[in-house]
């Protein structure tokens, strides 16, 4: 789902990235105010941008006989909110650039919109909604996170390369019909995976389940 | 929390049948084949969308090249293998921390290792046993 370096005409990176920017500063206001006062936070923190990086890393076969590769930002959101996420989601896509020669940097804006924004905000609202579904809440808003992320990916490629027939709705629709299949398996099996590590996380049933504030219904930090 | 134990078994039940329904959505596919499928050589949906923009693009060069590129499959493959290593240790370690600073599963040894049970040298064997 990272689109690849030189992928995006330079008008379209630029823009891309200047609608990226101000999430990215917002959300690394909010994780430095979130260390500042709560410094034991630090261990969930690594968690989840570790899962982030596994989860992006994979490439799962799919159905579609394609294989495609979650994007694990659902832990992080769930825990730590939207705005947390934009900042570790851009790490992992400037560490998977630059070392791995996935994604790029010309693509970096359109990558952590759709990887580290769109997905999470639409996961944290799914959840919101959901809330008293429990774990299914959970588990909904990561697949809806996860399909989101590619949604937004193919409708950015699609502005970019518009059908020369059917414009950019036939092109968004040939892009979707490229990730959609592969990637729905995929965002199934992050959403249960998700949802395992959550119990993980609160598996003493004891004092740790105050931290997470999300999912006690206290509002996050 | 009058019952953390029941708890814990339940959502460790719980967490395994949802791995093993995992296991059979990504096993799933190498078995049986899908109507209608594209291909079964389980190429990358990104290399596909570059095919697609070829097509629907045929003059667009892209204007900026990687900077660098791992030479070779088995480094790309090593490097991402490297990658997954790192973030599962590191999420294995900091599950093993978080739950250790709250005497989940060392119940004996406090949030900096200090020992506070009464009978401390128990504490120990009860971690190691």
């Amino acid at each position: 789902m990272h689109i690849m370096e030189g992928y995006l005409p330079a008008g379209h990176a630029v823009l891309w990235t200047v609608v990226a920017t101000p999430f990215v500063i917002h959300g690394t206001q909010r994780l430095l105010k979130l260390l500042a006062g709560q410094p034991q936070a630090k261990l969930l923190l690594a968690a989840a941008g570790a899962y982030t990086l596994v989860l992006s890393a994979l490439k799962i076969p799919s159905v579609t006989g394609s294989s495609s590769h979650p994007t694990g930002t659902g832990l992080g959101t769930l825990l730590f909110g939207p705005p947390v996420m934009a900042v570790m989601g851009t790490i992992v896509l400037v560490f998977q650039a630059l070392l791995l020669a996935h994604g790029g940097l010309t693509t970096l804006g359109a990558n952590v919109f759709s990887m580290a924004v769109a997905g999470p905000w639409v996961a944290w609202g799914v959840f919101r909604l959901g809330r008293w579904l429990g774990r299914v809440a959970l588990f909904l808003a990561v697949v809806a996170g996860t399909l989101v992320t590619y949604g937004v990916t193919a409708v950015q490629l699609a502005l970019a390369f518009p059908d020369p027939q059917s414009g950019v709705v036939g092109a968004v629709i040939k892009f979707l019909v490229v990730f959609g299949p592969t990637q729905i398996p995929l965002a199934l099996s992050e959403g249960l995976l998700t949802v395992v590590m959550m119990n993980a996380l609160t598996a003493s049933g004891r004092a740790n389940r105050g931290d997470l504030a999300l999912l006690k219904g206290r509002g996050r930090q | 929390m009058t019952k953390p134990v029941i708890a814990v078994r339940g959502e460790r039940e719980h967490s395994i049948l949802l791995l093993a329904v995992m296991a059979g959505l990504v096993g799933m596919p190498l078995m049986w084949s899908m109507p209608g499928e594209v291909n079964k050589a389980f190429t990358s949906t990104d290399s596909e969308a570059i095919a697609l923009i070829t097509t629907l693009a045929p003059d667009y060069l892209p204007w900026v090249e990687v900077w660098w590129q791992p030479p070779g499959q088995a480094v790309e493959g090593f490097l991402f293998a490297l990658q997954v290593v790192l973030g599962a240790g590191g999420v294995g370690y900091c599950l093993g921390r978080y739950h250790n600073s709250y005497g989940f599963w060392c119940p004996g040894i406090s949030q900096h290792g200090r020992m506070e049970s009464s009978i401390s040298g128990e504490s120990f064997t009860n971690v190691s046993g």
